[in-house]
């Protein structure tokens, strides 16, 4: 199940957010080595501050935080524009109300203990998520920087991603910048790959969301 | 075209050419009129302004709820501002829980100082940091609403961001220089010459789906609706003069 944050309501949901926060600690500084910012064991940083939507991924019988991401429109800042512009030459900027970035996208490294099947899971069902959220919010498509890792996920998932600019090697990291589709077509492919029938997000956000 | 995108072409087209602070009004107007709405309103804090109007509020509905709204300090209890401006999904009013007093004569209220039933914030953020709301309420019911939702929710995240670029440009925040990317203008120049999505994507060996992408880019950078829009523009613009 899929829990939708806005900034609005982050007050009734601080343990989810920190546990976010804890797990994403754990995937890119412990995981992954990236250079990110690790305060008292959680990671947070400039752009969790510009009142992003989160999506969770939440396990229905544990009731543990599995996976996470967040997404801001293109049109404010994100992290395509401000951190990673390197990656689209030309001065190409992608700056569009029809447009969101995704970013931070973790998944709980633990799951990999339980073999590739719940990690399958909860990836799928993230994804599912974010083009659901982005068809009830009327928009086009998704940007999102992420690296070969992610890439081979993304593939599995069967979630098509279109490279934009000109993948760069960051630090150690082969970096890229995909855009992903945002329509009924995408998210009937992915929730096939993840044996998903419905809708992954919690009732309350349905609420009078009307598919385009 | 059909009758309503003609409506929207044509809104958009006025919103790009909003002189003055004072023809914002009237471009709002304008939209309640084509879409059949009751009231539309654009609420902006932190904007860079010349004439430091901050917050900048520009509505159709009467000033007496502007008046009544600040003396009874709505902004207080407004939900809809406690929620706008952090979100970045579009506000559905339904959404509000009306069963306490206090958010029932609120909106029973604005009702009464001429707002629809129904209403729909959309959020916006700007280039600069800045954030808005653009609000549009209407007296339809809740299954026209529905429909309405579905139709035109995605024209009203454009407009809005349309209508918030215009405001920036009437304070001279914003300047008029477009530029388009070597792949945005590609893109729309074999579009101009007639080619499909899909054939400009074998010519450029991208993918339909990137094409498409670089589209709405320029069509955003352009104030545009539509493809067939932004090659207009962007010939009266000489975008294409001189590249190959």
């Amino acid at each position: 199940m899929i829990e939708v944050i806005q900034s609005y309501e982050r007050h009734l949901h601080t343990e989810t957010l920190d546990a976010l926060y804890e797990m994403r600690a754990r995937v890119f500084k412990d995981r992954l080595d990236w250079d990110v910012n690790v305060s008292n064991g959680r990671e947070i940083d400039y752009f969790d501050d510009c009142d992003p939507v989160y999506l969770i991924s939440r396990n229905q019988y544990t009731g543990r935080v599995e996976g996470g991401l967040r997404l801001l429109p293109t049109t404010g800042p994100n992290m395509l524009r401000d951190v990673f512009s390197v990656l689209l030459p030309d001065g190409e900027i992608v700056e569009s109300p029809l447009i969101w970035e995704s970013s931070r996208f973790a998944i709980d490294p633990d799951l990999a203990n339980d073999g590739n099947r719940r990690l399958h899971s909860v990836t799928t069902e993230l994804l599912c998520g974010i083009v659901e959220v982005g068809m009830l919010a009327g928009i086009d498509f998704v940007v999102s920087v992420y690296d070969a890792r992610m890439a081979r996920i993304f593939k599995l998932a069967n979630c098509p991603a279109d490279v934009i600019g000109v993948p760069t090697r960051i630090g150690r990291v082969m970096t890229y910048a995909g855009l992903f589709e945002i329509s009924e077509e995408m998210r009937a492919g992915i929730a096939a790959a993840g044996q998903i029938t419905g809708s992954v997000l919690r009732s309350e956000t349905q609420v009078h969301a009307v598919a385009a | 075209m059909r009758a309503l995108d003609k409506i929207y072409y044509d809104i958009v087209d006025e919103i790009g050419s909003v002189p003055t602070s004072r023809d914002v009004k009237g471009m709002l107007n304008r939209v309640v009129q084509s879409y059949g709405l009751r009231t539309a309103a654009y609420f902006a804090v932190n904007i860079p302004s010349s004439n430091g109007d901050d917050p900048y509020l520009a509505v159709t509905y009467s000033d007496d709820w502007v008046e009544h709204y600040k003396s009874e300090n709505y902004v207080r209890i407004d939900p809809v501002l406690r929620e706008g401006f952090s979100a970045v999904l579009p506000i559905d009013w339904r959404k509000f829980d009306l069963k306490g007093s206090k958010l029932r004569a609120f909106f029973g209220e604005a009702a009464e100082f001429g707002l629809g039933r129904q209403g729909l914030t959309f959020p916006i953020r700007g280039r600069h940091g800045e954030r808005a709301l653009f609000t549009i309420t209407s007296d339809v019911s809740d299954q026209e609403w529905d429909q309405t939702l579905g139709a035109f929710q995605r024209d009203f995240q454009v407009l809005a961001y349309h209508i918030h670029n215009a405001i920036l440009r009437t304070e001279a925040v914003e300047e008029e220089e477009v530029h388009l990317s070597p792949r945005e203008i590609e893109c729309l120049k074999w579009v101009a010459r007639g080619k499909t999505v899909s054939e400009t994507a074998t010519i450029l060996s991208l993918s339909d789906r990137t094409v498409r992408f670089y589209l709405d880019l320029a069509r955003a950078k352009l104030n545009a609706t539509n493809v067939t829009h932004a090659v207009a523009k962007a010939m009266n613009m000489s975008i294409f003069f001189g590249s190959r």
